[in-house]
């Protein structure tokens, strides 16, 4: 199945709009320190995080019937402010956007948008000497928009430790619970170890990584990355798909890229980053309503900004 | 307040150990000035490691880190292996070179530095030291020490020929320092903040209140405190390192000053220049003697205090991590040298 011209013609479209956001995301990100460097605050600490992507269009499967070809538009910013109330704890409150965009091919039961608005609420701990601990809750709305109530209301929740066993080698454990999802607790490890002067292998969910030091501000590194969420579609999405069952159902999204990619430290508090690639499996998974759509791998390509002052 | 007299107590007849009577108990000292407000004997005895990460400094460059201790030999052995202590043979500390210099020094102290660029992290060092220019550096240096490098270096990028031009430019300093103490050391006039390592070492310091009112003897005849208070300036014993920090070849010339008080020793061993990766560091020693069965041993309190450019912009969670890192790395040094008594 084809995709809709009026999406060919919207592409462009939405490319320059997410495009003007992303340049005044980064212009702010790039301000923003600048001016709070110079109130020297150490107790508290700011994150800002910024990302646009573009995955190219993937041949798409539902219940294993081709549907067409779908592309992606994803993007997202997080704050945290981080202040620091004792010598071993830190609290963490802000906010995060993410939006994920498909040209949905007539028909097919592809959400569109899929999208989350969630505040961040946590801490990070020292428990003992070499563990640190953090605990995050992101209570938010998590749906396609379309009707916006208590069923998009979720509140997933990441509990993280970290084993630093010395300056070249740190293990990290976790685990996410999602209540709303079909794998409502899904755990994880992971490892850092700068292995040779200039080689890391950072094992490190969602963006597990092997890193090259070029020199200081510059690393080049392979690796891949992973896009998990659980959302909730509006009370007629299903009618207007001529699938009924799924209106205000539960949806899994799942993706996955790998490819090299490049981060330049543009100041000490900034960095940007820019990869590309293949989006190698991407799933939405209604899994209570027994639908499930899959996209076969497609080229991607990610650009972000990391902020920390 | 009775209960800790008690657990004191305790722990003392379990161990049959006795701090001196001369002078102040170590455990009341310790618990007056340190992070540690009750020590167990036993577990230090048992060779562990007592740690304490630094509170926050409002000194944006700076971390810091407590240590407690027990080492085999006496006080006043303990203090002079202190001095002399070759971190070479350490191999997790990746020191490739250490040599102690004469006063006055010259040329032929540094003969040992050869900068191999084969090896990835001395390459970094090479690198940047061709880089330099009269205008231009990474390198903690003052336009002075900058030109007269990138003078030196037009000679040719032979290994020899860099290792030469950095022996000269080491040897300018630790004899600006060993005439001037610590106000012949110049700041490291590239980058936004000119840095001096007097003042960073003083900041870090300063911040303590108890600490430096427990130091102040040795740090009045370091010259790092001038109080109006009379005191004999001390003379240090000097050295020149070259090891890996942070995956970077980096130099350095230190000075470790030691005082005699009452029965115990104090020693400040400051690293006043450092050629990149940092700024300055300064570790502070208390050692008192402390009876373990029939033999003196030596009961030691360490303090560090680290500023590094990055510091200034690593905050939250990751600052808390580096202080945890910087503990462990610390340790591995702690434990050499025990291991090498």
């Amino acid at each position: 199945m084809r995709m809709k011209a009026d999406d060919r013609r919207i592409l462009p479209k939405r490319l320059f709009r997410y495009s003007l956001l992303l340049i005044a995301l980064i212009t702010a990100g790039l301000i923003l320190p600048v001016h709070t460097a110079t109130a020297d605050s150490l107790s508290i600490s700011h994150e800002l995080d910024v990302g646009f992507g573009y995955s190219g269009g993937a041949t798409t499967l539902q219940k294993e019937q081709h549907i067409g070809s779908v592309n992606e538009l994803n993007s997202n910013v997080k704050y945290v402010v981080s202040p620091q109330v004792t010598k071993d704890l830190l609290l963490r409150f802000g906010a995060e956007w993410e939006r994920l965009s498909f040209a949905t091919p007539p028909g097919a039961a592809l959400p569109d948008p899929l999208q989350r608005v969630n505040a961040v609420i946590g801490f990070d701990y020292q428990l003992a000497e070499q563990w640190l601990m953090r605990a995050e809750v992101m209570p938010g709305v998590y749906g396609d928009f379309r009707n916006v109530g208590w069923d998009s209301f979720d509140a997933p929740f990441d509990l993280g430790f970290a084993y630093l066993q010395d300056a070249d080698l740190q293990w990290f454990f976790g685990l996410r619970v999602d209540p709303r999802s079909e794998y409502p607790v899904l755990p994880a490890a992971g490892v850092r170890w700068q292995y040779a002067d200039n080689w890391t292998l950072n094992l490190q969910l969602p963006n597990p990584r092997l890193e090259y030091t070029v020199n200081d501000d510059l690393q080049m590194y392979i690796g891949a990355g992973i896009k998990a969420a659980t959302y909730v579609v509006g009370d007629h999405f299903g009618d207007a798909h001529g699938i009924p069952r799924l209106n205000k159902a539960t949806v899994d999204y799942f993706e996955v890229r790998t490819g090299p990619g490049l981060s330049w430290k543009v100041t000490p508090q900034i960095t940007l980053e820019a990869e590309g690639g293949a989006m190698v499996n991407r799933t939405w998974n209604f899994f209570d309503r027994d639908v499930d759509l899959e996209s076969r791998p497609a080229p991607y390509f990610q650009i972000a900004c990391r902020a920390r002052f | 307040m009775k209960r800790s007299v008690i657990f004191i107590a305790f722990s003392f007849c379990t161990l049959h150990a006795t701090a001196s009577v001369h002078g102040a108990d170590p455990v009341t000292s310790l618990a007056r000035f340190s992070e540690f407000p009750h020590i167990d004997l036993k577990r230090l005895q048992a060779g562990e490691i007592l740690s304490q990460r630094g509170t926050l400094m409002n000194f944006p460059n700076g971390v810091s880190a407590q240590f407690c201790y027990i080492v085999s030999t006496a006080p006043a052995e303990t203090a002079r292996r202190l001095q002399t202590w070759d971190p070479t043979r350490c191999k997790p500390l990746k020191v490739a070179l250490f040599h102690t210099m004469k006063s006055p020094c010259d040329l032929k102290d540094f003969a040992g530095l050869h900068l191999d660029p084969r090896q990835n992290t001395v390459k970094k060092l090479v690198d940047k030291t061709l880089a330099t220019t009269a205008t231009t550096s990474e390198l903690n240096l003052t336009h002075s020490e900058a030109n007269a490098l990138a003078t030196c270096i037009k000679k040719g990028p032979a290994p020899d020929t860099i290792s030469s031009c950095w022996a000269s430019l080491l040897c300018g300093r630790a004899t600006d320092f060993q005439k001037k103490g610590f106000a012949g050391t110049p700041p490291y006039e590239f980058g936004e903040q000119s840095p001096s390592p007097a003042s960073q070492i003083g900041s870090m310091v300063g911040e303590q209140g108890r600490i430096v009112r427990e130091f102040a003897p040795v740090l009045r005849g370091a010259g790092l405190i001038k109080d109006g208070t009379a005191s004999k300036a001390l003379a240090p014993t000097y050295n020149w390192s070259l090891f890996d920090a942070d995956h970077h070849a980096t130099l350095n010339l230190g000075a470790v000053y030691e005082l005699a008080v009452d029965d115990r020793y104090q020693l400040l061993d400051v690293d006043y220049y450092v050629s990149n990766t940092y700024y300055a560091a300064a570790t502070l020693y208390e050692i008192w003697p402390i009876r373990i069965g029939e033999k003196t041993a030596s009961l030691v309190w360490r303090g560090d205090f680290y500023a590094a450019p990055m510091l200034r912009f690593t905050k939250g969670i990751e600052r808390i991590a580096y202080g945890a890192v910087m503990i462990q790395e610390i340790k591995k040094g702690i434990r050499c040298f025990q291991d090498g008594i």
